[in-house]
């Protein structure tokens, strides 16, 4: 019996270590997001450079804030021009976190409610009306990830350059696929909350 | 329509709800959901347990009426 009860402590802690890692992650996101809102514009710069360890010539654009090397830039994300024939560099990087950030919330989301569930079905059975709403919201906020981020990027981008292009590639296609599996078992799981019912109310 | 009688049972053998629940092996909650007619159903290993401790046949759990 102790074991047991030593046992669901532990799985407790674990869960509540996972939520808690999440939440520090998003954190650090929104971190790097107001950092670049206050970040002055003229410390961003795009440098033409040749990959370590490569001879061949090939050079790739790489974004330097303040400086310090911040990975690659996709020139679609950073070439952008204004009616002026100008490119904003801090707008098109606060366009880049923008994304980066829709796309973790949403995951960061996803993820804490699957915790929920599984938290809730250590001890007891896990169908029950709850649980099946919060497969169903894992199934929304699967849909919401396939279509927020590239809305988000798509209307921060005709905002100012007044221009803007969007795709749907087979990431999104796969997305909506997810989206609609999950739903499907949120289905499942209400006849198995009808199931367990019946299980519960016979002695 | 069944009607559950085991409260009567019970109270003929003067054993508490806690007591028989414990011999049984069901929940409180469980037994008295039963004692007042809310289960919908009884398994027959249930059903031989609770006989078996109260010493009485399953007829007299039970009540039909129309």
């Amino acid at each position: 019996m102790e074991e047991k009860v030593k046992k669901r402590r532990s799985r407790i802690r674990i869960m509540q270590a996972l939520m808690f890692g999440i939440i520090m992650f998003l954190f650090f996101q929104v971190e790097d997001f107001v950092e670049v809102i206050f970040t002055k514009g003229d410390v961003y710069e795009i440098r033409r450079e040749m990959p370590l360890g490569v001879t061949n010539g090939q050079e790739i654009n790489v974004l330097y804030i303040n400086g310090e090397n911040y990975g690659d830039a996709d020139v679609n994300e950073y070439m952008l021009l204004d009616e002026n024939g100008e490119t904003d560099l801090k707008y098109c990087a606060l366009m880049h976190q923008a994304k980066g950030l829709s796309y973790s919330i949403l995951l960061g989301a996803m993820l804490i409610v699957a915790i929920v569930i599984a938290n809730s079905a250590i001890d007891a059975s896990p169908f029950t009306h709850k649980n099946a709403n919060r497969i169903r919201l894992i199934g929304v906020l699967q849909f919401a990830l396939a279509i927020v981020p590239g809305l988000v990027r798509f209307l921060m981008c005709f905002f100012k350059f007044q221009y803007s292009n969007a795709e749907l590639d087979v990431n999104g296609f796969y997305m909506f696929a997810i989206a609609f599996a999950i739903m499907t078992l949120a289905q499942v799981f209400d006849y198995g909350v009808k199931l367990q019912e019946d299980i519960d109310s016979i002695a | 329509m069944i009607i559950i009688r085991l409260d009567r049972v019970m109270a003929d053998r003067k054993i508490s709800l806690n007591e028989l629940a414990e011999k049984v092996g069901m929940t409180n909650v469980n037994l008295s959901n039963l004692k007042t007619g809310k289960m919908k159903g009884i398994r027959f290993e249930t059903l031989d347990a609770i006989c078996k401790v109260l010493d009485c046949q399953p007829g007299d759990l039970m009540e039909y009426k129309s």
